[in-house]
């Protein structure tokens, strides 16, 4: 199948109207490089038809092994409602472009600004934009906004951020435009004692994520005051779906809160397409990066929506734009506004408190069966680490559950050396955790 | 305007049964969410209606012709969002150990190995979740090939007036001086302004081929050769690959370094912005600096190697927008290297069957023939006390999403038409004979095509209103009202 509509003589028409036999006989392209090595060189098989393609797919889905798993990391496995598929399915949204043409594309505008109104208040911040790509970009781009506000370079940033989002930020150092000033955190959370002996006036902005990647709920409060008084910017990292429990970013005066969206209606998806949040204070929002949607009136003088605030953007600053974002994650934040609009408010409070239950009753389990103990005895929400007598004894666990098809935990060797017989468990309500309590009680 | 799912005081749905547990939080109230969230209280049934009459005031490719230049607005193959919508895709998740998810990593290999054949690359990354996050990869990657031949001076990327508006913001961002050239008379590269700024302290030239004017940098193998003579590296910017594939390798031009838009290129979905995937393509020097992890075969085994002591790391959380490759690999499975080719093929023949067709009302100002978009020029339209938004404004009342308007930035006027493969040549027809309308429209009643569209939910908004006094949420909205 190759999804072109003509019919032969159609075609031919098209080729004699320009005269022609071959398209090169228009360009005239170097046949040093015309066709050069398609011949020879081409691994694409043939066409195939749909149900050869169909069949194509099975075959690789199914050496995807399906298991349960208790794996987080900054991806959950939460329940979607059915409509949050059906509604993101509809070909008028997921088929569309960015909203360039608003007359066009009201709806999708509409949408957008909902997303940034829901975005705004889950987060308790002034102003979201309409995503980022994913939570590690969203960092970077919190990182950069820090230093284009204050137009200093420093960055602390604690040990116990998600890693996966500090090797994008290492990455995108590679010219050194950051001082990134690590500070470990052996306990678990961050001590604003290291803080403050590492602050100083060429610090733009202090990154704090809670909970942290260890589960952890951080005393956001004092680190935030401290902060402040030394006169620092505050980005906020956060798991959105933990707001139905842990306090918001701007309850604690963050200046800019990121996030990874997924947990809001994405599914976990070999971790993409995941949504990159961004949140700020209205002072800020002329430095936010991206898409922002904004209500206007329109000739007759009704309401309507455009894209606005572009003199940021890349295709009218050009090198003058303070980010090169153009494509976005449109139809993610869309599924992050179904999500949010279906459980609503006491939706989402509730699937928060069960994610905490569930995780504290498992935690519970293993250390009253003394099979491992808590790393950190600090409040957790829906994840925490177990540290077990070996890292023989972690495999043992392990692999006895993996038999039993459950997926225990994530080995935090692979991103702390010393963390050798340390596991990350996260929990939410697709946990059968009643099943779980049963194997934990056969173990031996 | 649909009113605000704010505005509902209905009852939500119970998507999950209360638990009891023990009930208790054992977290500080300090540290706790006191306040109401100010999620909507909207039940699923008015929930479903305010988004399906959302989604009535959005134009997609599946509602109509899109023309949109240098977006490539194709038909996207229901089949992949079959495909990409299996639980085995969607539930895997990117942590758990590789033995769960040798599908997916067979799928991005083999992936990989099908783009290096299109392409002629060495190696692929797939972590850029679009075009412009495959740009600042390729520029990261060409600072590090340059670091590790301890060539530092390197601090300039050079782009053509005429290229895409990410391209400088990429360079800049990735802390490189921006040296923009100008265009020649024939819209392509000039090869003296080019010498005149290349020298020791260029890192690489970044390139549009076809340009965004749809026209083929004919010189491409001497500017290759300029680039590299000088020290520098090519970076091919993808978003024109379409009336490539199958024809011309971007390896066999002299590339080192390409981000493909699998969301243009390859089929998949816009999203109404995203998410895309930009997949980067790199030459045999440049692969020692791809991103971790890279996949490894080995017999029917695939895993993950992140053992690349000179790698730059990583650019995404993850993988990249798996689901959204998914899409891809199975669009160019569906077509095969014949079904590629036609498609390059078509592509080139619409976009000059209705070029030939749409001269006549609007000046073409660079004649040549060419690939998958051209742009013209709506001085015109002036004489009428018009503009070339007017134009686009008056195709909506016709049916049609608007071409891409005022890009380039060295075409007074612009309008840059991209009718893509999927249309058939009665479409491009009606297209010409709604174009001449229009045309005549201008000179006959202007005001028609000035206060156009008539029959959108929504007139001409205001820009500059939106801008002076932003309005972002529906609580500024609601303290606006006050």
């Amino acid at each position: 199948m190759d999804f072109i509509p003509d019919i032969k003589d159609d075609i031919e028409q098209l080729r004699s109207f320009l005269n022609i036999q071959d398209v090169n006989d228009l360009l005239k392209i170097d046949p040093l490089i015309y066709l050069k090595k398609f011949e020879s060189h081409s691994i694409l098989p043939e066409g195939l038809s749909e149900k050869e393609v169909m069949n194509e797919a099975s075959l690789l889905q199914n050496k995807n092994r399906s298991i349960e798993y208790y794996i987080g990391g900054g991806i959950y496995h939460h329940y979607i409602p059915a409509m949050v598929d059906e509604i993101s399915s509809r070909s008028e949204f997921y088929t569309s472009y960015t909203p360039y043409q608003p007359e066009l594309s009201q709806g999708y505008l509409q949408a957008m600004f909902e997303y940034q109104s829901v975005i705004s208040r889950l987060t308790s911040m002034e102003v979201s934009n309409s995503s980022l790509y994913d939570g590690a970009t969203a960092l970077v781009e919190a990182v950069n906004m820090a230093f284009n506000i204050t137009r200093k370079n420093e960055i602390i940033i604690p040990s116990n951020i998600n890693p996966h989002y500090l090797n994008v930020l290492k990455t995108y150092n590679i010219s050194n435009r950051f001082q990134l000033n690590f500070v470990p955190t052996p306990e678990g959370i961050v001590s604003a004692d290291d803080i403050r002996t590492r602050i100083s006036d060429n610090t733009a902005a202090v990154v704090l994520q809670n909970p942290n990647f260890f589960g952890l709920v951080e005393d956001v409060n004092s680190i935030s005051r401290l902060v402040k008084e030394k006169g620092a910017l505050l980005i906020a990292v956060f798991y959105p779906l933990s707001l139905g429990l842990l306090k918001s970013p701007g309850d604690y005066d963050t200046d800019i809160a990121i996030g990874e969206g997924q947990s809001l209606g994405l599914y976990p998806s070999f971790g993409g397409p995941l949504l990159g949040i961004i949140a700020t204070k209205k002072k800020y929002m002329r430095k936010l990066p991206g898409r922002l949607v904004g209500m206007t009136n329109d000739s007759d003088d009704n309401k309507g929506f455009v894209l606005t605030l572009q003199a940021r953007e890349q295709h009218i600053r050009r090198k003058m734009a303070f980010s090169n974002i153009c494509s976005n994650q449109a139809l993610c934040a869309l599924r992050s506004l179904l999500y949010c609009s279906a459980m609503g408010e006491e939706g989402l409070r509730n699937v928060a408190l069960i994610n905490y239950s569930r995780a504290h009753k498992v935690a519970r389990l293993i250390t009253d069966k003394k099979i491992a103990k808590l790393k950190f005895n600090l409040p957790f929400f829906n994840e925490f680490v177990l540290e077990f007598s070996s890292e023989k004894e972690m495999s043992r666990f392990r692999n006895y559950l993996k038999k039993q098809n459950v997926l225990f935990g994530l080995p935090l060797i692979k991103y702390y050396k010393e963390y050798n017989k340390d596991l990350l468990v996260s929990t939410t309500e697709m946990n059968d955790t009643d099943r779980l309590k049963d194997l934990i009680v056969q173990f031996k | 305007m649909e009113k605000f799912i704010f505005e509902y005081k209905e009852k939500s749905e119970l998507y999950l049964k209360k638990e009891e547990g023990d009930g208790k939080v054992e977290i500080s109230k300090d540290l706790l969410q006191k306040k109401e969230l100010g999620l909507p209280n909207i039940s699923e049934g008015t929930l479903v209606r305010h988004f399906t009459n959302l989604s009535r005031n959005n134009f997609g490719v599946d509602n109509g012709f899109y023309p949109l230049g240098s977006c490539t607005m194709k038909y996207n193959p229901k089949v992949n969002e079959k495909i990409a919508g299996n639980d085995k895709f969607l539930n895997s998740h990117p942590l758990m150990d590789e033995e769960y998810f040798q599908g997916n990593l067979e799928l991005l290999y083999n992936m990989g190995e099908m783009l290096k054949s299109i392409s002629g690359m060495a190696g692929i990354t797939f972590q850029p979740a679009a075009g412009a996050h495959g740009e600042v990869t390729g520029i990261m990657l060409i600072r590090a090939y340059h670091n590790f031949k301890k060539d530092t001076k390197r601090n300039k990327i050079i782009v053509p007036d005429s290229s895409h508006g990410t391209n400088p913001a990429t360079a800049a961002i990735a802390d490189f001086e921006v040296v923009e050239i100008r265009s020649n008379k024939d819209g392509l590269v000039d090869l003296n302004a080019l010498k005149k700024v290349l020298g020791p302290d260029t890192a690489a030239l970044m390139l549009t081929n076809p340009n965004t004017l749809g026209l083929f940098e004919k010189e491409i193998l001497t500017i290759s050769k300029m680039v590299h003579d000088a020290g520098a590296l090519l970076y091919y910017d993808g978003a024109n690959l379409n009336p490539l594939l199958g024809r011309v390798r971007v390896a066999d031009m002299g590339f080192d370094v390409v981000h493909f838009n699998l969301h243009k290129s390859f089929s998949t979905p816009h999203g109404g912005g995203g998410p895309g995937s930009g997949p980067v393509g790199v030459s045999k020097d440049i692969l020692p600096f791809l991103p971790v992890p890279i996949i490894k075969k080995d017999k029917d085994l695939f895993s993950f190697n992140y053992d690349l002591k000179n790698s730059i790391g990583h650019v995404h959380s993850f993988y990249g927008n798996f689901n959204v490759i998914v899409r891809a690999y199975f669009y160019i499975l569906e077509l095969g290297i014949e079904g590629l080719r036609k498609v390059s093929e078509k592509a080139i023949l619409n976009a000059n069957y209705l070029k030939e067709k749409l001269k006549k009302y609007l000046e073409l100002p660079y004649k040549s023939n060419c690939l998958h978009e051209f742009v013209l020029s709506g001085e015109k339209l002036k004489a009428f006390g018009l503009h070339t938004t007017d134009l686009a404004k008056r195709l909506i009342d016709y049916g049609y999403h608007p071409p891409t308007i005022y890009f380039p930035l060295i075409v007074p006027e612009a309008i840059m038409i991209e009718p893509v493969e999927t249309e058939t040549k009665e479409v491009l027809d009606k297209f010409a004979r709604d174009f001449e309308k229009i045309m005549n429209e201008a000179s006959s009643q202007p005001d028609l095509l000035k206060e156009a569209p008539h029959n959108t939910p929504v007139k001409r908004l205001d820009d500059v209103m939106a801008a002076r006094n932003p309005v972002l949420t529906f609580d500024d909205y609601e303290s606006s009202n006050k």
